[in-house]
């Protein structure tokens, strides 16, 4: 068992014991992480916030069920994964709906949610080219630094299935970046 | 001349993951094929992209303001806990709160007031009817159920009428209820029924996430309780299991089980053997 595998396990108990340290701790060690997951995956900031409380309300709530044999982790990104499917899915309903009568779309082209957190704007709305699935594989993998294993664990989907979602995600991303001619530098081609 | 690379071994190039000399080779060969260069390029070029890529962090004041919501929300929630009587916290199935959809309902009807729970981790979950046995698997599992076998279950619905006689326990309330399902059930559309009707509970609620995937297994074994604790203990996560009803495989009695894994929300249904030897997964096909 890792460290932080074991510290996370031993934090998990005292938190359901009633330390309310643990709690703190256990935000300390995760919440950028499952920020950055769920950013990534949203693309919005407010989403990915709500996403975040989602995420932890939902592993506190039910930290008495975790089991030490799994890496607290590995339940605590795919819980933010599934929230973050979740509300892609909502958003993806919501939008399919008629506007009321007399709406005008609120125009967000001068709101930049990366740009608080010094993001790459080129890079961040590359991703949003993929779909969720792949999205989610090429976040975990090439942004957060899982191992394929891990990334297939928690998304439930066989290793072999996480690699080739990888695969053609950084194909795709390398297309739409542009940055395969020679000189093109890290330019978005549309 | 040399074949493509495959994906592996392009993955494994562009990631470094090559010895220096298995790599120089391997270098050397896809300049002689237009398809993996291009392939290798594009794998390296998303890569650097990706370690130029800054980590998202959340800002002190959004860290402060996400921690107080999650505590107020945590102690709303036990204080709700704990407020609520045992055994009506968190109703998981609301049958009669599906009668806007009507075709939803007709599934519902076919086994949502069937379903029991095997003892999943929350003990106050209700529990809705187990109907009179039909048969000798039913027989046990009644048997059991009288033995205690499965937790608390006070009906929290109305069983349907079935054309099989129903049990009263000795306060004269009514019994648990197993309905039989046709020999040949649609196990998809029973699948899909249970996800309806557990997502439609408020046990999910807020927060918590919709199933990714279902599969349905068909599993033999000794006894459901044994199948069941043989699937649990495989999985390192906590699950809540249903049974749906029973029918018969090749004329062998088999349960229809709900798995639902709560940490995730994801949920399978699985069929299993009663009077099989063992608890080996003898056919699983996905969605």
């Amino acid at each position: 068992m890792t460290h932080r595998r074991e510290l996370d396990a031993g934090l998990v108990q005292r938190y359901v014991s009633g330390d309310v340290d643990a709690f703190n701790e256990l935000m300390d060690a995760h919440e950028d992480r499952v920020f950055g997951i769920c950013l990534r995956m949203l693309r919005d900031r407010d989403a990915a916030l709500d996403a975040v409380q989602e995420t932890f309300l939902t592993i506190f709530r039910k930290a008495d069920r975790f089991k030490a044999e799994a890496a607290f982790s590995t339940w605590l990104y795919r819980v933010a994964v599934n929230t973050c499917y979740d509300q892609l899915r909502r958003t993806k309903r919501r939008d399919a709906g008629p506007l009321p009568e007399g709406h005008d779309p609120e125009d967000k082209r001068g709101e930049d949610p990366y740009s608080a957190a010094e993001l790459r704007p080129d890079i961040e709305t590359a991703l949003q080219r993929l779909t969720p699935e792949f999205r989610a594989a090429v976040v975990l993998v090439d942004l957060e630094g899982l191992a394929l294993e891990t990334a297939a664990d928690l998304l439930d989907v066989p290793t072999g299935t996480i690699k080739s979602r990888v695969f053609r995600g950084r194909k795709i991303l390398a297309g739409f970046l542009g940055n395969l001619a020679p000189g093109a530098g890290h330019q978005i081609v549309e | 001349m040399h074949d493509h690379y495959d994906q592996d071994h392009i993955m494994a190039m562009a990631e470094g993951r090559l010895a220096p000399d298995a790599l120089a080779v391997a270098v050397a060969g896809a300049a002689d094929c237009a398809q993996c260069q291009a392939a290798l390029e594009e794998q390296r070029a998303a890569l650097s992209f990706a370690a130029d890529a800054p980590r998202a962090r959340l800002t002190a004041l959004e860290s402060a303001g996400l921690r107080r919501r999650l505590t107020h929300e945590l102690q709303l929630a036990t204080a709700i806990e704990e407020a609520a009587p045992r055994g009506f916290g968190r109703r998981w199935i609301l049958v009669t709160g599906l009668a806007s959809a009507a075709a939803v309902l007709v599934a519902v009807v076919a086994i949502g007031p069937n379903l029991i729970s095997f003892g999943g981790a929350d003990a106050s979950r209700d529990n809705v009817a187990l109907e009179a046995p039909v048969a000798t698997a039913a027989d046990d599992l009644v048997a059991r159920e009288s033995a205690g076998v499965f937790e608390d279950s006070a009906a929290a619905a109305p069983a349907a009428p079935t054309e099989e006689a129903s049990t009263e326990d000795a306060d004269g309330a009514a019994g648990l209820e197993l309905q039989r399902l046709p020999d040949d059930p649609d196990l998809g559309a029973l699948r899909e029924a249970f996800a309806t009707t557990y997502l439609s509970g408020s046990s999910v609620g807020e927060g918590e996430t919709v199933p990714q995937s279902f599969t349905v297994d068909t599993v033999e074994g000794t006894s459901p309780e044994q199948c069941i604790a043989a699937k649990a203990a495989a999985s390192p996560y906590e699950l809540e299991t249903y049974v749906l009803g029973f029918s018969e495989v090749n004329g062998e009695p088999v349960f229809i089980i709900a798995y639902v894994e709560t940490s995730f929300g994801d949920i399978s249904t699985t069929v299993i053997a009663h009077d099989a030897d063992d608890c080996a997964v003898v056919d699983q096909s996905g969605e």
